[in-house]
Parts: structure tokens; sequence; C-alpha cells
């Protein structure tokens, strides 16, 4: 008996074990037409594991990365692959590691997604919006968001240099943050408390939070390369995120997307 | 002044096109010619860019596209900024 229980162990030892993937990602990449070589798997399990640990995951709605490498795969949300799915209007270019870029006067990214209608942890008081951006680029309009009867959105880099972002209102001025040089980088607009407003960049806050109080959610659909209604930007867009505020959260989160972009980008 | 190429739709060829729109993850969306200075023969009319006519994700469209005039238009003026 002794000798039968020796020989399952050796032989149980010796079986070359598939690699494990975080359920989320995997999920996720199995939607990919063609299946990722295993460092990306990797890359992508690690995303969705550390904003898992982070307590971030559980906290957002929709992670869209619109340059994965893969012919569809920039258009399906990370959160629930089948749900939700961006669609590609009017044909902006999309590429891989990279993103979409688009006209500024017709194109855009579209999700199926009203903050009003369809936010779970983007709520009235406690939400917020992330984006990311490869590319250097002014533009008078904001690179991802939702409006109609309210608004919200992030314009990385105006014209006049400021960092410009609003989030469930409408009235009076957004919150801007002057001396922005670039659009580099991967931003947040978060609303807590429900009047404070927090911008940040790479997870670095551009300044003081701002108090200006939610008055109420758009009802229009979220996109990137603009927003609705009628908003449209020329800036590349590569990543976009949307949920509750995660406030205290944008380091980890910064840290975590930068670990994928630059992995990918390492491919 | 910004100067870009765009399909030129009526109501009926927007329709047509928009019907095609049900195969995520691709769509059209002819936007309105509604801003402040639009040619007299446009007005009511709708503008998509020409470049879809090249663009192998759209293909589905092209039969349809290819019988559409194509009209250089500057977006400043025949686009308009649609309040919150």
């Amino acid at each position: 008996m002794v000798g039968f229980s020796l020989g399952i162990g050796v032989s149980v030892a010796h079986r070359r074990r598939r690699p494990s993937y975080d359920p989320f990602a995997a999920a996720y990449f199995g939607t990919f037409q063609a299946e990722p070589g295993a460092t990306y798997k990797r890359l992508m399990s690690n995303f969705a594991v550390e904003l898992q640990d982070e307590v971030i995951w559980p906290e957002l709605d929709l992670i869209f990365d619109i340059g994965a490498m893969d012919a569809t795969g920039w258009a399906r949300n990370w959160k629930n692959p089948d749900q939700f799915m961006l669609a590609a209007i009017n044909g902006p270019t999309i590429a891989p590691r990279f993103g979409a870029t688009g006209d500024g006067s017709t194109m855009c990214l579209e999700a199926p997604w009203t903050p009003f209608a369809n936010g779970q942890k983007f709520a009235l008081n406690d939400a917020s919006i992330w984006m990311a951006s490869h590319a250097n680029v002014a533009n008078a309009q904001p690179a991802v968001g939702a409006g109609q009867s309210y608004v919200l959105a992030i314009n990385p880099r105006s014209t006049s240099d400021n960092g410009i972002c609003q989030i469930n209102s409408v009235t009076g001025s957004p919150p801007a943050y002057a001396g922005v040089t670039s659009s580099v980088g991967f931003w947040g607009a978060q609303l807590f408390n429900g009047n404070q407003v927090r911008m940040t960049r790479d997870g670095i806050t551009l300044g003081p939070d701002v108090t200006k109080a939610a008055e109420g959610r758009p009802t229009g659909r979220l996109r990137a390369l603009g927003r609705t209604p009628s908003s449209y930007s020329t800036l590349p867009v590569r990543m976009m995120a949307i949920g509750g505020s995660v406030i205290g959260k944008e380091q980890a989160f910064a840290a975590a997307w930068k670990a994928l972009a630059d992995g990918m980008a390492a491919l | 002044m910004t100067m870009q190429s765009f399909l030129i739709f009526d109501e009926a060829a927007r329709t047509a096109a928009e019907s095609l729109n049900s195969e995520a993850p691709f769509a059209i969306q002819p936007r309105p010619l509604d801003g402040p200075s639009v040619p007299a023969d446009l007005a009511g009319h709708y503008a998509a860019p020409a470049s879809l006519l090249a663009h192998p994700d759209y293909a589905r469209w092209h039969p349809s596209l290819s019988l559409l005039p194509i009209r250089s238009l500057d977006v400043e003026m025949v686009f308009a900024a649609v309040p919150d």
C-alpha cells in the first residue's frame, strides 16, 4: 500500500500544470478572435488581479483597453465581455497598443451605456471616469465622456493648456487645472462626498480638490473620442473605464494600468 | 477652417445605412448638417467621412455608400454644437 501511494504522488508531481489565469481576465481574452500569447495573457491576468487586490475592480462598471492586441478585443468590456461592447462609429482608426483616433467631427467609440440608466457603481454622488492617451494633442473638446442633461467629461489638455473635467454637473464652469502641456498619461476624474472633484494624471492630483456639487447623471451614451451629444476630439484614446469614485486609489489604478501598457509595448 | 471630405446622405440613405448597424462593433451614424453655414442644397442632409469607402471594416456598407455624392466641407460651418 505504501508503495502504491508513493507512486501516485510521483506521478502528480511530474504532471505538467497548465498556467492559471485570473478568471475575469480569462473570460475577457477568451473572446479574442486569435488566442493571445502566454506573456500577454499573464499581463492581462496580472492587471485584473491587481485591480481586485486593490478593491478597484468591484467598484468599476466598465473597463475597455482600446489598444488591445486583437481584432475586436478593443470593443470588449473587461467586466463583462459580452455586455456594453463599444461600437466604432464612422470609421475611427484603431491600432493595437495605441488605441483609437478620430477626425474631430464625426468619428467616435460609443458604448450602449448611459450613466443615468446603466450606472451601478457610477452613482450621483460617488463616481469616476478614467482614460489613457499615448499622444500629446491639445483639443477644445473632451476626449471621453457623456452628456445630455448633465455632463461627464475629461479633456486632458485643452487648447489653452488646461486639464478640464466635469462629472455629474452642468451649471457653472467645470474644474480646470492650468499648466498642462501634454495629454500623454493615465487620467482620472473623481467625484466623492457628493461635491468634491479630483482630477489626476498618472495617479497624481493636478491640484487641490474642487468643490462642485453633483446635480445629475448624464442620460447620453458613454463615448471615447468625444462625448454625447455632439462633441468630438482628435486626441487618441488608449483606454477608458468608469465606475465609483475609488477615491484614494488613483496611484494603485495608475500603476496597474502602467504595468499592462508597458508590458504590451514590450511584446 | 478645417476642410474634410464627406459622403452626403439624404434621409432615406441615412436610414438605409443605419439599418446595417446591428452587427457590432462597427456602425455608421451620419451627422446632421445643422451648422451656421450649410450650403443650400445640403439643408436637411447628413454627412459621414468619405474615408469609410476605403475602410475594410465597413465593407458591408460599400455597395450603397459608393452611390452617394462626396463633398468637401468646412466642419466648423456645417456642424452645430448641441447644448447639454
